[in-house]
C-alpha cells in the first residue's frame, strides 16, 4: 500500500512538471504582453511596473482584429455549413445504397483523405485563380467544403449504419419524399456525429494558415493568422510587446471556444480518431 | 512534367526531366528530404510514446484525472502559426535570459534558432508541445475502454502492473496505437506551420521541410510550378508508400479482444 502510495506521487510530480511545460509559454508571453518593452529586455520574469493595457488596444488596431475576426468566422460558417449539409447527404445515401458505384465512390473519398496538401496545393491554387475566387472569403469557403467533406462523409457513413433502415421505410410508406425523409428524419438524428463533424472542421479552419495565405492577398480579407503573420513580419521581431499582445489576442477565441466546448471537442477528437 | 511556370502561358511538355532534376541535381530539395525524415522519425517516436505516457499517468489519477487532461490538451487548440511565435520569444529570449541568469543553466544561453542542430530539436519541442495533446486525449479514450475486469484478472493471476500493462492494456489499445501514428506520420510529413513560424527553414536551408521547399519553389523563388509539382508528387508518393506500409504492418498486429 505504501509503495502505492508513492508510485502515485512520482506520477503527480511528473504531471505537474508536464503541465507547468504546457502552460508555460502561454503564460510568460501574457505576462509580457503587459510590459513596455524596456521591462522586458530588463527582466523576463519580473512584473510590470503597472500592466499596460494599452498594447492590448494597440495590438486590436494594428491586426485590424474585428475584422480579422469577422473574415475568419466567415469564411468557417461557409465551409461549415458545406460539408455539414453535403456530407450528411452524401453519407446518408452512400450508406444507404448497396451498389458497387456507391462504393467506388466512398472509396474515391477516403482515397482523397490519403493526398497530403502540398502535393495538390499548386493545382488548386491555379484552379482556385482561374475560377476568380482569388481574395474571395466565400471562394475560400467553399474550397474548404471541397477539402473538408472526404472526412465528415466518413464519419457520416458510419454513424447512418446506426439508424435502422424500418425508419426509412415507415417513412416512404406513409408517403414522405425523400427530401422530407432525410431533413426531418434522418439529419435530426445525426445530430450526435454532426457535431463531431463540426468541431473537427471548425478546429481546423480556424487554425489553417497556409490555404489563406495562397488565397487572400488583401490585407482586408485577412484571417487573424495572416494578420499575426504580417504583423510579425513588419516588427522584425523586436517590438515584442506589440507582438506578444496580437498573439494572446489571437489566441483568445480558440480558448474561450475550448472553455464553452470542452467536452465536445475532447469527445469529437476521440470519436473522429476511433470511430473513423 | 511540363515546365509550366507562371508566366508562360503555354507550358512545354518535358518528359521526366523535372524528376530528373529534382532527385539529382537539386541539393535543397534532397535535404528537405533528409529533413522531413529525420522529423517524421523524432515525432512518431517521441509524439507516441510521450502521448501515450501522459494518458496512462492521467488516467491513474482518480479525481484530478480531468483538470489534468484539460491542461495537457489546451497547447492543441492554438495553431501552430501562433504557437511557433511564442516559442520564439521563449528560445530568443526568455531561456538565453536564464541561462545568463545562473551558471547552472548556462547551458540554455545560446542561439536556439540560428544553429542549425539546436534549431531541429526547438522545432521538435514546439511540434510536442502542440500535438502531444490531441494523441492524449485518443490513448486516453481508447484506456477508458479496456475493461476492468480483463485487469483484475491479470492482478488475480499475479501480474504485477507493468507485466498488466504489457499483457493486456496495450494488445488492447493497439488499434488506436495505429491510428496514432498513422496520425502522427500523416501529419508530420506535411510539417509546415511551426517551421515557418519558428524558423522560417533556417538557419539557410538546414530546417526546411518537404512542403517548405515546395511553396518556395512555387510561390517565392522561381515559379516553377511545373518543378514544385513533381516535388510535391514525390512528397505524395513518400507519404502513401510509408502509411500503407505502416497500416498494413501494425493490423497484422492487432487482435480481437
Amino acid at each position: 500500500m505504501r509503495a502505492h502510495r508513492i508510485t502515485d506521487d512520482v506520477i503527480l510530480f511528473f504531471l505537474v512538471i508536464f503541465s507547468v511545460f504546457a502552460v508555460f509559454p502561454v503564460a510568460i508571453a501574457l505576462l509580457n504582453s503587459l510590459k513596455t518593452n524596456g521591462e522586458i529586455l530588463n527582466g523576463i520574469m519580473n512584473l510590470p511596473a503597472r500592466p499596460m493595457w494599452r498594447n492590448y488596444g494597440d495590438a486590436f488596431i494594428k491586426t485590424g482584429f474585428f475584422g480579422a475576426l469577422l473574415n475568419t468566422v466567415f469564411i468557417a460558417s461557409v465551409g461549415l455549413a458545406g460539408i455539414v449539409l453535403f456530407s450528411a447527404m452524401a453519407g446518408y445515401k452512400l450508406s444507404r445504397t448497396r451498389s458497387r458505384l456507391s462504393d467506388i465512390l466512398f472509396g474515391l473519398f477516403i482515397f482523397s483523405m490519403l493526398l497530403p496538401f502540398h502535393s495538390y496545393m499548386i493545382s488548386l491554387f491555379k484552379v482556385v485563380n482561374d475560377m476568380n475566387l482569388k481574395n474571395n472569403l466565400a471562394g475560400l469557403g467553399f474550397v474548404y467544403v471541397g477539402l473538408g467533406v472526404a472526412m465528415a462523409i466518413l464519419l457520416y457513413h458510419g454513424f447512418v449504419k446506426s439508424i435502422p433502415y424500418e425508419l426509412d421505410e415507415a417513412a416512404w410508406v406513409e408517403g414522405c419524399g425523400d427530401f422530407r425523409l432525410f431533413f426531418s428524419i434522418i439529419f435530426p438524428l445525426l445530430k450526435p456525429i454532426t457535431a463531431t463533424v463540426v468541431t473537427l472542421n471548425l478546429l481546423w479552419i480556424w487554425n489553417d494558415f497556409l490555404l489563406p495565405m495562397l488565397v487572400l492577398g488583401d490585407s482586408d480579407k485577412y484571417t487573424i493568422l495572416l494578420s499575426i503573420n504580417m504583423l510579425f513580419g513588419q516588427y522584425n521581431n523586436n517590438d515584442w510587446a506589440a507582438i506578444l499582445s496580437s498573439l494572446i489576442l489571437a489566441m483568445l477565441p480558440v480558448i474561450m471556444l475550448f472553455v464553452v466546448l470542452q467536452k465536445s471537442i475532447i469527445k469529437g477528437i476521440s470519436d473522429g480518431a476511433l470511430k473513423g | 512534367m511540363t515546365d509550366w511556370n507562371v508566366l508562360d502561358p503555354a507550358p512545354a511538355f518535358v518528359g521526366l526531366a523535372n524528376y530528373q532534376e529534382a532527385l539529382t541535381d537539386d541539393p535543397a530539395f534532397i535535404k528537405s528530404i533528409a529533413f522531413t525524415l529525420k522529423y517524421v522519425v523524432c515525432m512518431v517516436v517521441l509524439q507516441n510514446a510521450l502521448a501515450l505516457i501522459l494518458a496512462l499517468m492521467v488516467e491513474s489519477r482518480k479525481k484530478s484525472n480531468a483538470a489534468f487532461r484539460t491542461i495537457l490538451f489546451l497547447p492543441n487548440m492554438i495553431s501552430m502559426i501562433v504557437a511557433g511565435f511564442i516559442w520564439m520569444f521563449v528560445f530568443t529570449r526568455v531561456l538565453p535570459e536564464w541561462g545568463r541568469g545562473s551558471p547552472f543553466l548556462s547551458l540554455l544561453d545560446r542561439s536556439w534558432i540560428g544553429d542549425a542542430s539546436s534549431s531541429f530539436w526547438a522545432i521538435i519541442t514546439v511540434s510536442l508541445w502542440g500535438g502531444v495533446g490531441y494523441l492524449m486525449v485518443i490513448y486516453i479514450a481508447a484506456l477508458q475502454g479496456v475493461s476492468q475486469q480483463l485487469k483484475d484478472a491479470a492482478r488475480i493471476d499475479g501480474a504485477g502492473s507493468l507485466m498488466t500493462f504489457r499483457a493486456v492494456t496495450l494488445p488492447l489499445i493497439m488499434p488506436s496505437l495505429t491510428i496514432g501514428v498513422f496520425l502522427t506520420l500523416n501529419g508530420s510529413f506535411k510539417v509546415f506551420d511551426v517551421v515557418f513560424a519558428l524558423t522560417g527553414g533556417g538557419p539557410g536551408r538546414a530546417t526546411q521541410p518537404i512542403a517548405l521547399n515546395v511553396y518556395e519553389e512555387a510561390f517565392r523563388m522561381s515559379n516553377r510550378y511545373g518543378y514544385a509539382s513533381v516535388k510535391a508528387f514525390i512528397l505524395f508518393i513518400i507519404v502513401l508508400a510509408i502509411t500503407l506500409v505502416q497500416i498494413s504492418v501494425m493490423k497484422k498486429r492487432e487482435i480481437q479482444a
